[in-house]
């Protein structure tokens, strides 16, 4: 075979003498299969040829546009900036200067938003004040370069969990809530069935949408089971079963909803509202759709309508995600989690609920 | 003077010799308007980055055919491609497509036969990428620039010619396996 394709590149690049040609020549005439095979090989050059021809291209149209969009960076900037000038974003500023919304009862009637971490946490909830450059948004840029030294075995703790959190990637990331973990470096995160107790580090906040990324040590990482769920393809639509799991209390919980309304809280677009019992600490918690596929996480509650809570939507969901992986340099999910296709809910949720974390 | 014929006739020229500040100037009139249009209909902002690099190409390849003419205006034509390409990758990943505001000229845009084509060269695109150096390296000059394999055999440090044509080889089958393995997991 390879003197085969040895020959075709000599006829092809014209480096045969005159009789060593015509005798190619004539072979390809009088055998069809060679002649075949030989068409096959020209074709599969060309192939070759174009594809490369558009790595070509595409490697320089990735370069105009990270010249045009020196986007990651900005990215962040971007989202820095918007939360203390923009007063508009009527949620995302009460989070702000009120990052767990129980300090001020009447405020949070006349808002009637309540994010929904576990009210039991408010003595830790006063140390945090705006003016921390903690509770800022972005990647903080320090923690990822000089990994904090966090401790994987911590003593179980028995208090209420503040919120809920869940692994994201086999690299030990987590997703949670911004304003449960505002103003710290370090949280700490429990798993009671797995029998963990460990700090991660609040690696990226962003308080538009409510959103935390945290991160275990890369050993702790090494010891979880492949990730069972994964994003949706599409988000929820108007009326579709969603469920949450998460820890309003000491044991994880399930929770069913529906998908009530596409804008959040006084219609804000980077929300949705599900029609869902009210849960405070199911803040950071996964909603997924009725195929265990993720399509929100859980944020607040409307404390002036019964039933109504609030979910980050899809949309900016998988934006910050793709951008967080990307930016950080992770992987999402696992590419391998085929098995549960078809499950039953009360058979993903056997399987989801280890990979929920109490937040604490 | 210029006339607007002599004008496009221009443009198709840079466009077809990959003019890096022509290039650029187009993208950054047309991308923000595809941008928008796949965010709203289920996309990121990574996919309509994907979308239209692959638009572009088509047409810079378009642009080789001497009879290519530009029949409407060139960012309703990118513009056109991109809605079709995105529209082909909803119907691939499965999500419901039939609500995407698609008019009937933006069909007539790309043809199976080009499409197929683009397909093909983005498989040869990442399985060039998974078999890494040095084989990357040696097909993309033997099959694209054309380079001898005696020069290739000097850059890379090859004791012969016939090393480097031996290593060479196995590269081709390497990459003929990976090709033939990528197409039956896109049947299924």
């Amino acid at each position: 075979m390879e003197e085969e394709v040895n020959l075709f590149d000599k006829y092809l690049s014209d480096e045969m003498s005159p009789s060593e040609k015509e005798s190619f020549e004539n072979s390809l005439a009088t055998s069809s299969e060679l002649k075949t095979r030989f068409e096959e090989y020209t074709g599969f050059s060309k192939t070759l040829h174009d594809g490369v021809e558009y790595t070509k291209i595409t490697d320089k149209l990735t370069s105009i546009h990270q010249e045009l969009y020196p986007l990651k960076i900005a990215f962040w900037k971007k989202r820095q900036f918007i939360i203390p000038f923009s007063v508009a974003a009527s949620i995302a500023l009460v989070l702000f200067l009120n990052p767990f919304g129980y300090g001020d009862q009447q405020a949070e009637t006349n808002m009637g938003y309540t994010p929904l971490a576990n009210a039991s946490e408010m003595a830790v909830t006063e140390e945090t004040s705006p003016e921390n450059p903690l509770s800022q948004d972005g990647i903080q840029k320090d923690q990822v370069n000089k990994s904090l030294d966090l401790i994987d075995e911590l003593d179980f703790i028995s208090t209420q969990p503040k919120g809920t959190a869940f692994l994201i990637s086999q690299q030990g990331y987590f997703l949670s809530s911004k304003h449960l973990v505002d103003g710290k470096k370090m949280v700490v995160l429990q798993q009671k069935e797995l029998n963990k107790t460990f700090q991660v580090e609040v690696v990226y906040t962003d308080s538009l949408i409510d959103l935390a990324l945290l991160k275990c040590s890369n050993e702790l990482a090494l010891g979880f089971d492949k990730i069972p769920y994964q994003l949706a393809k599409k988000p929820a639509i108007l009326g579709e079963d969603l469920f949450t799991l998460g820890y309003p209390k000491k044991t994880i919980t399930f929770t069913k909803g529906v998908l009530s309304s596409e804008t959040g809280f006084e219609s804000d677009s980077n929300y949705i509202e599900i029609s869902m019992p009210s849960n405070p600490g199911i803040s950071g918690a996964p909603l997924f759709n009725c195929q265990g596929k993720i399509i929100g996480l859980m944020t607040a509650q409307n404390s002036l309508k019964q039933a109504v809570s609030y979910s980050v939507s899809y949309e900016n969901i998988k934006k910050t995600l793709e951008s967080l992986s990307k930016e950080l340099g992770f992987d999402l999910f696992s590419a391998e989690n085929k098995p549960l296709r078809n499950a039953k809910i009360p058979q993903l949720t056997q399987v989801y609920r280890s990979f929920i974390f109490e937040v604490h | 003077m210029h006339t607007s014929v002599e004008k496009i006739e221009n443009l198709i020229e840079k466009i077809r010799v990959q003019d890096r500040e022509t290039l650029l100037s187009i993208y950054k009139e047309v991308f923000p308007m595809v941008e928008k249009y796949i965010q709203r209909n289920s996309g990121t902002s990574t996919d309509a980055q994907d979308i239209f690099q692959d638009a572009l190409y088509l047409l810079i390849k378009k642009t080789d055919d001497v009879s290519f003419e530009l029949t409407a205006k060139l960012s309703t034509y990118l513009f056109g491609i991109s809605k079709n390409l995105w529209l082909k990758e909803l119907t691939k990943q499965k999500i419901d497509a039939n609500e995407l505001d698609q008019s009937e000229e933006d069909y007539e845009l790309l043809e199976e036969q080009e499409f197929q084509q683009l397909t093909r060269v983005q498989k040869v695109k990442d399985s060039l990428r998974q078999l890494g150096e040095p084989c990357k390296t040696i097909l993309e000059h033997y099959y694209f620039f054309k380079t001898s394999m005696k020069k290739i055999a000097e850059m890379l440090h090859y004791a012969s010619p016939e090393h480097a044509k031996n290593q060479k080889y196995k590269c081709f089958i390497r990459l003929k396996k990976s090709l033939g393995l990528t197409s039956q997991l896109v049947k299924d």
